[in-house]
């Protein structure tokens, strides 16, 4: 998987750089503005919807019933304004502090789980000495 | 007589029992009978009768969710580990305890007793795993229940018998809706302390078991046990609708069984020890249409007695009633042959023993030690009951009010009057 939020990342180690940090941000924080998903309200995890099949699907149920119900009323949002051809108004813009990774860490959870189970299907036993 | 009682005097003394407790105030009881296979019992005083106001069901939610993820292993490596292993886990729910237990070959107890430690210690209890795994398992638990008539009309003669604490439905009715994850977490930390359970092991030494508790439930807060106001009876009668005609005549009582009970149930019991036959219970001789069976149910503060009829219409019910209330005033009466006293003393002792003998009884035991009461055997009391002190007994049981449950066809269910009562 080489896109979306669980792709092939550097941002850790830039992340924890403090160097590289500082020189990054700028060009991140530019590239996320010219992706223009806040102008439209939406947070990044929105994005990631249809592109990450089975564990995202999974993920989404797990919302809990007041983040699921924001999520969906930020999609028909978004996608009235995208209708319109038309960005929010500036006052109503996602405030980048806003663009949380809400979904990310269930997604995350799912792989996880897929992951024991198939590291356990595969699993060889041997008896202990 | 006497070789019976020398083989159960053999059985108390060979087998390594000990009463004690544990690093700070775990109950931990043991019994090895030499059998090849060991079990552990978590016993946790979270049955529904400690259920707090507005949490109906929540008791059978936390059953559900043992096994679950903990902070030490997920639900998936949890049941492949043990199968690996060759043991079977199983969760338990009755009114007054929920009991976590792992079956497993001797000497893997140094594998099952951590597992089962940390579905008390450290539960995950996660959201999604309660809507995605519990919930459902909890609906197929009451659905399956409501199809028997046997399990309604209990849980109604519960209900009428003592109304809150022993009265609180075992299960969630079918219609009911999942709890917040935060009512069950609520529960989960009063239930899970170290004053509220008790480790149980049959097949294993006392030592052994207290040495392994106390080194995987130190991490539990000593917390207080869970209370329920104590049990009193009040009795009185309901019908209710129902596809499968049953009834429910019995009587309870506040207070560990008593022999009178015991032979009283054991005279009424009909299920025969020798196949082809009919056995020689009052009720052995209703038609085959109308099945009628004692029931005595134990807590650690009050009895249930009763027995249930089920029958295909209100006709048979009413039949099947009349006879339990002729049976229990020929008893009263002193009307029945010393030999049929006999009978139900020998069946009356042998059911005790077979319960003393068994895991059963090593949980029953490690439950009284967790309630602060000392277990008895019932075979040395009801050996001491004779004809005229049953119908003493019997004859002062049906002097209090009864307990009747009607299941089936409203318009034509038979009332406590129209059975003699």
């Amino acid at each position: 998987m080489l896109k979306g939020p669980l792709g092939f990342s550097f941002a850790k180690q830039i992340v924890s750089n403090r160097t590289l940090y500082r020189w990054t941000k700028p060009i991140a924080s530019w590239y996320v503005d010219l992706c223009g998903y806040r102008k439209l309200g939406l947070r990044y995890d929105d994005l990631s919807a249809s592109s990450f099949p089975c564990p995202s699907i999974l993920a989404i149920s797990r919302l809990p019933n007041d983040e699921a119900y924001n999520r969906a009323w930020r999609h028909r949002v978004g996608m009235h304004q995208s209708i319109l051809h038309q960005d929010l108004p500036k006052a109503q813009w996602l405030k980048p502090e806003d663009d949380v990774r809400y979904l990310t860490p269930l997604i995350q959870e799912v792989e996880a789980e897929d992951a024991e189970r198939r590291e356990l299907d595969r699993i060889e036993v041997t008896r202990k000495k | 007589m006497l070789v019976q009682r020398r083989a159960l005097v053999a059985l108390r003394a060979h087998s390594s029992r000990a009463y004690a407790t544990a690093s700070p105030s775990i109950s931990v009881f043991a019994q090895d009978a030499g059998q090849p296979t060991s079990s552990i019992t978590v016993l946790v005083k979270a049955g529904s009768r400690y259920e707090p106001e507005g949490y109906a069901g929540i008791a059978h939610v936390l059953k559900n969710f043992s096994f679950k993820s903990s902070k030490e292993r997920s639900a998936l490596r949890t049941i492949r580990e043990a199968e690996l292993y060759g043991g079977m886990l199983s969760a338990t729910l009755t009114r007054e305890y929920l009991a976590i237990t792992a079956d497993f070959l001797r000497g893997d107890e140094g594998f099952f007793l951590p597992l089962l430690a940390s579905s008390v210690v450290s539960p995950k209890l996660i959201s999604h795993e309660l809507t995605e795994l519990v919930w459902p398992n909890v609906m197929v638990d009451s659905q399956s229940a409501v199809t028997s008539g046997e399990y309604t009309a209990l849980e109604l003669a519960h209900a009428v018998a003592f109304r809150s604490g022993l009265g609180h439905a075992l299960l969630n009715p079918p219609h009911a809706h999942a709890p917040a994850i935060e009512a069950v977490k609520d529960y989960a930390s009063k239930a899970f302390t170290q004053s509220n359970l008790a480790v149980i092991g049959s097949g294993l030494s006392q030592s052994k078991l207290e040495s392994l508790a106390s080194q995987h439930f130190a991490g539990l807060p000593s917390g207080s046990s869970l209370s329920s106001p104590a049990a009193k009876y009040f009795g009185g009668s309901t019908v209710s609708h129902s596809l499968h005609p049953t009834l429910f005549i019995g009587y309870g009582f506040a207070g560990a069984p008593s022999a009178g009970l015991a032979t009283l149930a054991a005279h009424l019991a009909t299920k025969p020890r020798l196949p082809w036959s009919d056995g020689l219970s009052p009720l052995s001789t209703l038609p085959s249409s109308v099945h009628a069976e004692s029931i005595l149910l134990p807590y650690s503060d009050a009895t249930l007695f009763g027995v249930l009829v089920s029958a295909k219409d209100s006709a048979g019910l009413k039949q099947g009633g009349e006879a339990v209330v002729k049976a229990l005033k020929e008893v009263a009466a002193g009307g029945i042959k010393e030999d049929l006293v006999g009978r139900a003393k020998a069946r009356a002792k042998f059911a005790s023993a077979v319960v003393e003998e068994g895991k059963a009884g090593v949980i029953a035991k490690g439950a009284a030690q967790l309630e602060g009461k000392t277990w008895n055997s019932l075979v040395d009391e009801v050996e001491k009951l004779d004809v005229k002190a049953l119908g003493k007994f019997t004859s002062d049981l049906l002097k209090t009010k009864p307990t009747v449950v009607a299941l089936g066809d409203i318009n034509t269910l038979p009332y406590p009057d129209e059975l003699g009562l």
